[in-house]
């Protein structure tokens, strides 16, 4: 039979913390613990999620750089082209192109990486338009765009981002060179000049380049370059092609295939170090594991305290006439705020430190494609940690105690002495 | 056992029949309370005196249901206290019986209005805006009116004392026992208690006081003096 109220309960153990010094410096203690688990957690899983989009979004990361198979007629393409999973084959000349271009002002240096464009290059979202092998002079920039060399630095300035909302259907103009040799190193010739509109816009934060890239008709890429070698065009040396793969998980197998057609030593363009990320993850694992150990141990430790404290008190409630349903409900409830209030707690300063990192320190990492959230399960995770776990403690021990007599619990000798 | 006698505006409240109650130490059984028959009535002070490990407190921890006994009978306010599960006994503790103890057992982190409050807390029959109510009621009878709002530790060792018996009133209980209530208390404090306590039993509303105590003092206040030797109860009508 239980009589006493939620009500009732909540009002007196909050009346009853207000004066608690121990009660406050515990809270405390466990709004640290909700905020240094919530942070180990928000870490990790932001740091799994970059790795993640790194590899899965960046195309370099499904790129394999091949020297040409020179007994080959056409130096090993078609046998390429033909490898399961290869989705474009292209040479590494024609790889990117770094241009000036006509946004060179007092803020840019101007400078933009033009990217080969091709179905199997091209960002997956892209808002406007798109474009296709029979295009030309067409371009898609990123959203946030940054038109200098500065945009592979970390911290940009967010004042100068170009909103590339703005710049749809506008065109920019680009300057390129061709050479001479000089008979002691290459020297520009002659300067050319291209227009292309921009149709179309992507997140460069989704597939991790820089925010001066723009993507551009493989054909237009093929024609900066080909006036900048020194090569004739039609007989330039190739000296390696790009193998764009469809996804990472076969990255491995067209590697193989391509050693076996007698291609040497394919690497992969952009290479993780994986016992890095292994080492960063395992010690967010083992810190996250050891403060949720700790938080355990505490709540337990904490739980036992506060229901041995009260010893006296629960014999004084039995005595009144509380049943043991009724003093298990009050100590479940008082334990229930005390761990309630230490996750508010401990989640408010973490979400005010996360706001003010994300505003200051952490915003340049934004345009760097390090993108911080706090994700729903890391919320839950902490609040299971923090709330259920301490309130299935709370539970043992409150039945614990209720099992002892009065007698014991109101600190009465078996008989007086 | 000298029969007592029994006022017809009172009523027996705690009638024992025959108490055995015994405890197991490692090398032998002591026998606590031997063939120990008894009644209480209201509107009267009662105290309990005797030597140390006498069995006074394991006497009122059995009447108080806070304590089983071996053998014989007990009621309580015309209930027979048999086989009764936890649930029961609880319910006739906050209906019926109040407590006092010598260290008071107050919570410090409430004030004194509070810890008045808080046996209320299972009690259906007090509306929650009544609490406050009788609690203060309940200090202005102790005389605590302008401490109400007082934490425990702003107030003296009599006052806690008798916010701790305005506590054990709570719940209009017929019968209070009272363990060594002046047991922490000088002599004037003490004076002060046994007078409160004595005027529980005034009126209408007369309670049944069971009061424990090594203090001479309480027989200047009791109406019935008993006294425990080797677990039997010897009676002492003070009003004869």
């Amino acid at each position: 039979m239980i009589i006493v109220k939620i009500s009732d309960c909540i009002s007196f153990s909050l009346k009853t913390s207000k004066r608690n010094k121990h009660y406050k410096y515990t809270l405390l203690v466990f709004s640290l613990c909700t905020f240094l688990f919530m942070f180990g957690l928000t870490f990790r899983d932001n740091f799994v999620s970059y790795i993640n989009n790194t590899i899965t979004q960046n195309i370099g990361f499904r790129s394999l750089l091949v020297s040409p198979n020179l007994e080959s007629e056409d130096y090993g393409l078609s046998k390429i082209k033909n490898i399961q999973h290869v989705v474009d084959v292209y040479s590494s000349n024609y790889d990117f192109a770094s241009v000036l271009s006509d946004f060179k002002s007092e803020k840019y240096d101007g400078y933009i990486d033009l990217n080969y464009g091709s179905y199997a290059t091209l960002p997956k979202n892209i808002i406007g338009e798109s474009f296709d092998e029979n295009d030309r002079e067409v371009a898609i920039c990123p959203i946030n765009f940054y038109p200098s060399s500065e945009a592979v630095s970390l911290g940009l300035d967010e004042n100068k981002i170009l909103n590339g909302y703005d710049l749809l259907g506008k065109k920019f103009e680009i300057t390129y060179y061709s050479y001479t040799f000089n008979g002691v190193k290459a020297v520009e010739d002659k300067a050319y000049t291209k227009k292309f509109t921009i149709i179309g816009l992507y997140n460069n934060e989704e597939v991790m380049t820089a925010n001066n890239v723009c993507y551009v008709p493989a054909d237009d890429i093929k024609e900066i370059n080909n006036v900048g070698t020194l090569d004739d065009p039609e007989n330039a040396t190739v000296y390696g092609f790009v193998v764009v793969v469809d996804s990472k998980n076969n990255v491995s197998n067209v590697a193989n295939e391509l050693e076996k057609l007698g291609f040497m030593q394919p690497t992969v363009k952009n290479e993780l170090d994986t016992s890095l990320v292994n080492t960063i993850l395992l010690t967010c694992n083992i810190l996250i594991t050891i403060i949720m150990f700790g938080i355990i141990i505490l709540s337990m430790f904490y739980i036992k305290k506060n229901i041995i404290n009260n010893t006296q008190k629960i014999g004084l409630m039995m005595a009144s006439g509380f049943t043991k349903k009724d003093i298990k409900k009050y100590y479940f409830i008082d334990n229930l705020i005390f761990s309630l209030l230490a996750f508010i707690v401990g989640f408010i300063v973490f979400l005010t430190i996360y706001i003010l990192l994300k505003a200051t320190l952490l915003h340049s990492l934004i345009y760097s494609g390090f993108i911080i959230k706090i994700f729903i399960i890391d919320i839950l995770f902490t609040f299971f940690v923090i709330v259920i776990i301490s309130s299935i403690i709370s539970i043992y021990h409150i039945s614990k105690i209720t099992n002892k007599s009065i007698i014991t619990l109101t600190g009465g000798d078996n008989y007086d002495s | 056992m000298k029969k007592m006698q029994h006022n017809p505006k009172n009523k027996i409240v705690i009638s024992a029949k025959n108490i055995y109650k015994s405890y197991k130490t490692k090398n032998k059984k002591i026998e606590i309370l031997n063939d120990a028959s008894i009644e209480f009535e209201t509107g009267k002070l009662y105290a309990i005196m005797g030597h140390s490990g006498s069995g006074k407190s394991t006497f009122i921890n059995t009447i108080g249901l806070i304590d089983t006994f071996d053998n014989g009978s007990l009621e309580l306010c015309r209930k027979k206290i048999a086989h009764y599960d936890d649930d029961k006994l609880s319910k006739i503790r906050m209906e019926n019986i109040g407590f006092v103890f010598q260290d008071f057992k107050l919570d410090n982190n409430l004030n004194a209005r509070d810890n008045v409050i808080f046996p209320m807390l299972i009690n259906k029959q007090i509306p929650k805006k009544e609490r406050k109510n009788i609690a203060n009621e309940l200090l202005e009878k102790m005389d605590l009116s302008n401490r109400a709002d007082h934490y425990i530790n702003e107030l003296s060792g009599g006052e806690q004392q008798r916010v701790a018996i305005a506590r054990a009133l709570a719940n209009n209980p017929q019968i209070i026992l009272a363990d060594e209530p002046t047991g922490n208390l000088d002599k004037k404090m003490e004076e002060s208690i046994f007078k409160f306590l004595k005027q529980l039993t005034k009126g209408e509303d007369g309670k049944c006081i069971i009061v424990v105590s090594h203090s001479g003092e309480i027989k200047k206040y009791a109406d019935v003096v008993y006294t425990i030797e080797d677990g039997k109860i010897i009676g002492d009508n003070c009003e004869d």
